[in-house]
Formats: C-alpha cells, structure tokens, sequence
C-alpha cells in the first residue's frame, strides 16, 4: 500500500487531458466511485482535488500531480518540475477596460484585482512600479468592469470573455502551460518507478 | 442517559483545556531527544556552542529573521554555521555541537541540532558517522543523499546564475535546455541529472564509499542544494516516511577544511512520535 505512487489529477479543465495523457504512457486512470476522495489499483492512488490544491498536496506527501506553472509559481512551492506537458497552454495577461489607455509603466499605486497576487506583484516590482492587489477567487473580470479595481490580472485562453466584457490586454505576464510536478523526496525514494513515468511522457511529448 | 451526554460534553471541554494548557509536551519530547544527542556528543568529546542570538546584519550571514532598531539592522537566530565562519579567527581545531532556536521571516520556528568540526582532513568522515550514530540512537528510518556542489560549480562556470541553479534544483530539464547556451554544456548536465544513486569517479564520493560502508548513505549527483558557504560535498537527511530531516555539507574556514550538518528538532520528534502512534 505503501509503495504505490499517488497521482494528483486537477478537477475541471485540465482533467480530460491530464487522463488523456497518463493513458498514452499505459497508466488507465480510475475514478472513484460515489463520494469517495480517491481510488487505488495495484500500482496507482488516484487523487482528484482542485487544481490550485495541487502543488501543496504534492509538495506534503502525494507524489506526483498536474497542475499549471502558474499555480506553482504562485505558491513557490518546493516541488520538481521535471516536465512542461503539451497541453493547457494559455497565459496570464494585464487587462484593462477597452476604453482606458495605460501602459504597466502608468500603473503607480493602481489597485489591480487577480487570483495571482505574489505573480502580479513580481510582475511590477520587476518595473520598480508599486501597486496595490486584490486577491479574488472567482470572476476577476468583474472588479475590472464595476471599476472595484484599475485593472486586472488573469488567465486568458480565447479571449473571448474578455470580448464580451469590453476588456482588452495590455501586456502578457506569463504564458502558462500545464506541469508535471513531483514530490521532491518521492523522487528519492521512489526514483527508479517516478523516473520510468517521467521517461515515457519525455518520448511522447 | 443524560447524565452520559454531560459526561461527554465536560470530558471534551476538559479535553480542549488539556491539550490548550499543556506548554510542556513539546519541551518533553523536545528535551529526550537533546539528552540522549547530548550524551552521545560529549562520548565523541564534542563541547556544546552557545551562539549569540542576535547578530549585526551582513551579506556573509545567511538566514534568520530581520530587525531594525531605527539604528542598525540585525539577524535574529542566523544560520550558525555562516555565523561561526564570518566570526572564527584563529586556526584552532574545533569540535562543536550546538541547539539553537531558528526562526525565520515568515515567523515559522524550529530548534536546530548542529554540529561542526572545524579544521580536520577527516571532517566528512567524522560527520557523516556522527549523523549515522545519532539518527541509530532514536532508531529513525532514514537515508543520507550525497551531492557535491565542486561538480555543478566546474560544469556551469560561465553559465552559472540562480536561474540556472533553479531549473536544476527543480529538474526541470525543458527550462534548461532554453536557458543553457553552450551544448556541451546541456548535455553534460541533462546527463548528471539523471545519476541518482551513481558513485561516478569523483574521489571524494569513493573515499566515503571505501570508510563508511552504509547502504542508507546514496550518491545522487543530480542534488543541487546551493548555499553560498558549502564548498564541495553537500547532504541531505530524509526519513522513508518523506520527511527532511537536516542537511549538511562541507566548507572552508580560514583556509581549512570542515563539515557540519543541522537536524531539525520538530521534523525528528514529528517522526518519533508518530512512529510510536502507528505501533
């Protein structure tokens, strides 16, 4: 029991193809079944949980997970980062209302909403601009078009809600995409079994 | 019936009480351990260092939590080993073992065990024996992974940044193959990341091999944990249930070798109780 290797599967979005990819490397991911947390065959637990969980469950004891670079860079967790995986590829834009004209260089003392405060905070500090941040967990957009913040900083994959909203973006912070991120001292113990995993997604990426 | 149900509810509130109230558990637990380390240091005539709490501030201490009294800056509890190596002088032989508070910036706390030998060939040998015979005494299942930082300094040399430093910390071969101008260069740490638990021909790798004959003891190259005093050989202490236990590592002081480690006390007494709760 021990000895099988946990996996962290991100809810929603990035599901499918996170599945999608363990079953081209031969790993065929169960599901639990009613209101269980996780199932298990003879080789692999199955952990379902948020995706902006992720990296803390595997930086505390699961032993591999997927989730986007953007969350791992955000809670700076201590985790491996063996492999940038082909798919959930978006990024993470500035965005202000379309009728305003600011460059980030204007945004002195501007109070900018976002799930993302440590990254947008970087993201300024790197121009010697200081801001204010609100740290939002669900519909950003919002406080960017009530004027509850001067901008915002979020993910972008279309465009299309930006679109619909009268937002634009003005500058990219980061492209994201999605991650392999394993345990650091699982990759000790369990190398040989982790390193055969990160092998086989390497030849199909 | 009833007289059940207030039974119950007084023992859960006397329960809270209890468990509120009770300041002295983890100095209980804390203070087994220190006894027995303690008793086996002095066997290995090692004295016990009371460091100074509070340092003036310079880029030579590492770690620590930051002060400022409007006059000058400060560290409280720094790392002590960059302690004793900004502020040892002379050349004397020392053998040294310390408990110290470690508080950091984000105000998470620990007690460190440390232990130094200062200007001696053998210091990697002493210590690496030290650390076995101390971690046997509390009977903890771990392991010590050996890396040394001389081979990632002599592969880098011009490519060396904390960028760089990161990806390999990480793994994250993708990031290094952009990141990595020269090819000779990727290739032969593309390579290195993947000898986890290969001797290769470094000497200092075989010298243990040959005097500590320890299967718990792993070579892995690939461990890059970067500190601005550690000069060649670099540990790091982990128990089987995934807990890191301490790390170490040897440095130069005044021109002469010597190695230490530190092993945190809350992972250690975390490890040793919950041990005891499984049984």
């Amino acid at each position: 029991m021990k000895n099988k290797i946990s996996i962290a599967f991100p809810k929603g979005r990035l599901l499918k193809e996170s599945k999608d990819f363990f079953e081209k490397i031969g790993i065929f991911v169960k599901e639990p079944e009613n209101r269980k947390l996780y199932c298990e065959d003879n080789n692999f637990k199955y952990v379902y949980s948020r995706v902006s969980d992720i990296p803390i469950y595997v930086e505390n004891g699961i032993d591999i997970g997927i989730c986007g670079n953007d969350i791992v860079k955000e809670k700076n967790s201590d985790i491996l980062i063996p492999l940038e995986l082909p798919f959930g590829k978006c990024r993470m834009s500035l965005i202000i209302k379309k009728e305003k004209k600011f460059f980030p260089e204007e945004m002195q003392g501007f109070k900018i909403a976002t799930k993302f405060p440590n990254i947008t905070e970087n993201f300024f500090n790197s121009l010697g601009i200081k801001i204010k941040t609100l740290k939002l967990n669900g519909t950003i957009e919002l406080s960017a078009k009530l004027n509850i913040a001067d901008a915002i900083v979020d993910i972008v994959d279309t465009g299309k809600t930006l679109y619909e909203n009268d937002l634009k973006e003005i500058a990219e912070i980061e492209k994201i995409n999605s991650v392999l991120v394993i345990n650091k001292i699982s990759y000790k113990l369990k190398h040989d079994e982790i390193n055969k995993i990160i092998k086989k997604m390497e030849m199909i990426i | 019936m009833h007289f059940l149900m207030y039974d119950r509810f007084f023992l859960s509130i006397l329960e809270v009480i209890y468990v509120k109230r009770d300041i002295f558990s983890c100095s209980k637990r804390y203070s087994s351990v220190a006894k027995k380390f303690r008793e086996i240091m002095y066997d290995e005539n090692h004295y016990e260092l009371f460091p100074q709490i509070i340092s003036k501030y310079s880029n030579d201490l590492i770690k620590g939590l930051k002060y400022s009294n409007s006059k000058d800056f400060y560290l409280i509890t720094p790392d002590i080993t960059s302690w004793i190596i900004k502020n040892q002088k002379d050349f004397n032989d020392e053998k040294l073992f310390y408990i110290f508070p470690s508080v950091n910036n984000s105000l998470e706390t620990d007690y460190i065990f440390g232990v130094e030998i200062i200007n001696d060939e053998n210091a990697e040998i002493k210590i690496l024996n030290i650390l076995i015979k101390l971690l046997d005494s509390l009977k903890i299942n771990f392991f010590i992974d050996i890396s040394s930082v001389l081979i990632w300094k002599n592969l880098l040399k011009d490519e060396f940044s904390l960028k760089i430093i990161e990806c390999i910390q990480k793994k994250n071969t993708n990031k290094l193959k952009n990141l990595i101008k020269d090819e000779k260069t990727k290739d032969n740490i593309i390579s290195l990341l993947s000898k986890r638990g290969k001797v290769l021909n470094y000497e200092p790798f075989k010298e243990i091999k040959n005097k500590i004959n320890d299967k718990r003891i792993i070579y892995d190259p690939s461990n890059f944990i970067y500190n601005d005093y550690y000069f060649d050989l670099i540990f790091e202490i982990y128990s089987s249930d995934g807990t890191i236990i301490g790390n170490g590592g040897n440095y130069i002081i005044n021109g002469n070798k010597s190695c230490g480690f530190n092993l945190s006390f809350d992972n250690i007494t975390k490890i040793i109780w919950s041990d005891l709760n499984e049984k």
